[in-house]
């Protein structure tokens, strides 16, 4: 849509496309925003995740500034973790500079307002590659970039939801890189990179969603589809994929290796109505636990931009519908967000409604072709020309009312006087993960821990040691710390016989010892030495972290060479095309001859029951009652382990041998149902020992399903122990249950046993 | 014309002084504000107190919690813990001093009474969060 002589729409467009006039008025609009965030960090967030997520940033900026050293161990929270391998830290942004030079509360403001200059000027330039119409662009980009969500993550200390802002670039960048731009690929690259370094397990693969389909749509676009370039673009696309995974791996090889060893599991049906999904998204934020997104400024105009560009609007229009459909998560039937669940990563979404996020971006496209279609009307006529004008004063009526609302959402916080830091020697501490950020400041780190993810931690940390390094027997000698940093610990062992030295952090196989070997200890870190005196010097060398960052570098390079390479008539001898692809993967090929040259012991998972014992096992014990019980899908009902009273503290261990003997549905869940005296308990759960659904259970081996009860409140009497399978995550019904010998049970479920309640005293 | 463009790149070096003044203004902002006032600190003895106090409550938050989350290990020590943060504010709030404080008195009493035995515990079961908790 060129520009027409009218006024309005000149001044606007100058305003849109003169680069310092635009970024002046992002960065006014966002520090009004982020002026209630940057008022509230001399106090801390006190709200659960901000003091986990806090202390991770608060720990990689203790590392840099106080010990000079890259955040690659965190021995503050869990016991010690892997800082790259954990997907909710910052730590791998540049963005850490910041905290590490302004201290990380201070920083988060900045960081914050940075964020919402990139997240409107992304959506500028998304908004007007895709509309055409930079004036449109403008009023659409604060749309997106002021949207409530961010807020309400400022408000829960999420600031890594801020990776969210990235997408407008990604989206704009993939398509530059199906048009054939070598610039593109850099865009979908850095932005990946830096979602990646800035955390939180949504704003990656729901990105990486949106990209694809972008990346298709610009494929299938006529300009692409009629001049023949949809071929250069699709190996624009293939390398820049490439790239993307290279210039990713700095984070995505600890996040995999991680991952493999201690996976990540959501179930549940989480749903929302479709009122639920329209308040969220436009009702504006109040003491309702809804509005958290709010578009209305936005809403009053896409559907103008619906109207008057049809065809242009059609994509975003859809899409945006498919948005909608996917927040509303299990309340729509038939559910695509179940559908997106079955895949590989996105199975572990926990919140249908994120995806409100895309949807303004989508609802800002629309906006922007909506005040595009009226600015060009504007000329025909007195009434257009009204229009067009009384839409300009809606939109920054609008505006200002989305930096109003921002700032009431992200003033829900709950703030309390930030911990003075206590110099003392680093120790854990028994902790606590609801208070995770009281801790760090005394320099202790806090054992108990409350992530996503089931941390690989040891039993044996302590937080009442009288030293963090000892010797595994004490009368074979004595150990005496020498430095203590983050990544690097130097011990002096004089060990009379051959012993292990002992240090009070979860293991790791990046873990080098100067003398001796490093081994897990029940996962506790430990360095197996001879005897004799040693100065045994600990560092943290992860492959993953060093290897992946390598491959980084060199993913840079090639695009680097790429781009500085000989040019032949206006364009790079390489790209797009094969040669291209090509040099896209030879960091990844680097990458393999690395892990086949650098060897790591590989950390394994330890599958294990709610209660720490093991799931799997290799035969049945002597007490446990047959019961070979077959059901409609291929899972048996092996034997199982009922006492015959609770036991002296009131608790019924329930034990259920389970066999998975084909593919089985992600719903099917296990249903017990506990029935005595006049009521009946339940102890229903669709993950088998709280690790994996029977869909992904090994096959044939026998699983140990362990879980509990509290017979406290029971009335005294006889307790028949009932089970059988359902379709918990879908039409709730049970499974056809059957005998060994193919004969249907009544009511589809199995007696285990009997418990008997004694009379309370 | 000329005058035009002479004007929008005027414009235009407005806008670039006003984003860096926009970033001086936050960065300032958030280095200046102002940090709450600072709260007293419990004495050596109080801290002793504050500790004991704490360690006598233990065996009936962890009862609590074994039948709050039976035969769930993790569930059980973060059950816990949410009680023991409970009972830290209410005690911050009653002394009128940092929450940190507190925890700092908790710690040294497990140190100093270590090794902790049952029913106290100086340990916490691996993390391993419910499938889906809310």
């Amino acid at each position: 849509m060129r520009p027409t002589p009218s006024t309005l729409l000149r001044v606007l467009h100058r305003i849109a496309t003169t680069a310092g006039v635009r970024l002046g008025l992002f960065g006014l609009l966002a520090l009004v925003a982020a002026w209630q965030p940057l008022s509230q960090v001399g106090q801390t967030n006190d709200f659960r995740d901000s003091h986990l997520l806090h202390s991770y940033e608060e720990a990689g900026a203790r590392t840099v500034a106080m010990y000079g050293q890259a955040p690659l161990w965190n021995p503050w929270t869990c016991g010690g973790q892997y800082a790259l391998g954990s997907p909710q830290t910052r730590v791998a942004s540049p963005t850490l500079l910041l905290s590490a030079a302004l201290g990380s509360h201070r920083a988060e403001a900045v960081v914050l307002w940075l964020f919402l200059i990139i997240g409107m000027e992304g959506c500028f330039r998304f908004a007007r590659r895709s509309t055409g119409s930079a004036a449109g662009a403008l009023i659409a980009a604060p749309l997106f970039g002021l949207a409530g969500f961010t807020a309400h993550a400022w408000s829960l200390g999420w600031l890594n939801f801020a990776g969210f802002l990235l997408l407008p670039w990604l989206l704009f960048g993939a398509r530059r890189a199906a048009e054939g731009h070598l610039d593109g690929a850099a865009w979908v690259a850095g932005g990946f990179a830096l979602q990646l370094g800035f955390g939180s397990s949504y704003p990656v693969p729901m990105s990486a969603l949106f990209v694809a389909l972008e990346a298709v749509r610009t494929l299938a676009s006529r300009p692409l589809r009629r001049s023949g370039r949809w071929r250069a673009g699709v190996w624009a696309l293939g390398a820049t994929a490439l790239f993307t995974l290279g210039a990713g791996m700095f984070r995505l090889w600890p996040l995999v290796e991680t991952m493999r060893a201690a996976p990540r599991l959501m179930a549940g049906t989480p749903g929302h109505s479709l009122e639920t999904v329209g308040r969220e998204l436009f009702q504006f934020p109040s003491n309702a636990d809804v509005g958290h997104f709010f578009f209305v400024p936005g809403a009053l105009v896409f559907v103008l931009g619906a109207v008057l560009a049809r065809r242009r609007a059609t994509y975003p229009a859809v899409l945006a519908g498919l948005c909608l459909w996917l927040a509303s998560g299990y309340a729509a039937k038939p559910s695509l967000f179940a559908a997106l669940r079955l895949l590989p990563v996105f199975g572990t979404l926990r919140y249908p409604e994120r995806f409100l996020v895309p949807a303004g971006l989508l609802l800002a496209e629309l906006t922007a072709l909506g005040f595009a279609a009226l600015l060009i009307r504007s000329s025909r006529g007195r009434a257009w020309k009204w229009a067009s004008g009384a839409a300009c004063a809606l939109a920054v009526a609008g505006i200002v009312v989305q930096v109003i609302g921002f700032g009431v959402l992200a003033s829900r916080v709950t703030l309390v006087p930030t911990p003075i830091a206590v110099d003392q020697p680093f120790a854990q501490t028994r902790g606590n993960r609801w208070a995770q950020g009281s801790f760090l400041p005394l320099n202790r780190g806090s054992i108990a821990c409350g992530e996503a993810w089931p941390v690989p931690m040891s039993e044996r940390l302590r937080g009442d040691l009288p030293q963090e390094e000892y010797l595994e027997d004490p009368r074979a000698g004595t150990a005496r710390r020498v430095t203590w940093t983050p990544n690097r610990l130097e011990v002096e062992v004089d060990a009379k016989r051959p012993t292990a030295l002992l240090i009070n952090q979860n293991w790791h196989p990046g873990w080098k010892s100067s003398v001796g070997e490093v081994v897990s200890r029940d996962g506790l870190l430990g360095v197996t030495l001879p005897a004799g005196q040693h100065r045994v010097v600990l560092r943290f060398l992860p492959r993953s972290g060093l290897g992946g960052s390598a491959v980084s570098v060199l993913a840079w390079g090639g695009l680097a060479l790429l781009a500085w390479a000989p040019r032949r008539r206006g364009g790079s001898a390489l790209w797009p095309g094969p040669g291209a692809v090509v040099v896209a993967a030879l960091p990844l090929v680097a990458m393999g001859a690395m892990m086949v040259a650098w060897r790591e012991p590989e950390a394994m998972p330890v599958l294990r029951n709610a209660d720490g014992s093991l799931l799997g096992t290799a035969e049945l014990p002597p007490d446990a009652r047959l019961i070979h019980g077959r059901f409609e899908q291929p899972v048996e009902l092996v034997a199982a382990q009922v006492p015959s009273a609770p036991d002296a503290r009131g608790i019924v261990p329930l034990v259920i041998y389970w066999q998975v003997k084909g593919k089985v549905p992600r719903s099917v869940g296990i249903w017990v149902h506990v029935s005595g005296p006049g009521e009946r308990k339940t102890a229903d759960h669709a993950v088998v020992g709280g690790t994996f659904f029977f869909r992904d259970a090994p096959r044939r081996a026998l699983l140990r399903d362990a879980f509990a009860l509290s017979a406290k409140d029971w009335e005294p009497g006889e307790w028949k122990v009932l089970v059988g399978l359902w379709y918990a995550g879908g039409d709730g019904e049970r499974l056809k249950a059957f005998t060994n010998d193919d004969t249907p049970v009544p009511e589809d479920r199995f007696e285990l046993g009997t418990i008997t309640v004694p009379p309370r005293p | 014309m000329t005058a035009t463009r002479a004007r929008w790149r005027r414009a235009s070096i407005a806008g670039w002084l006003t984003l860096t003044l926009c970033g001086v203004t936050a960065g300032v902002r958030a280095s200046t504000v102002a940090p709450a006032p600072p709260r007293k600190h419990l004495s050596d003895a109080e801290r002793i107190q504050v500790g004991r106090d704490a360690a006598a409550q233990e065996p009936g938050w962890r009862e609590q919690s074994l039948h709050n989350f039976p035969g769930d290990a993790w569930s059980q020590d973060d059950d816990f813990s949410a009680s023991e943060r409970s009972w830290v504010t209410g005690e911050a709030q009653r002394r009128d001093v940092p929450v940190e404080e507190v925890f700092r008195a908790i710690d040294e009493e497990l140190r100093s009474s270590g090794p902790v035995r049952p029913p106290r515990k100086a340990t916490t079961a691996p993390c391993k969060p419910r499938a889906f908790y809310d």
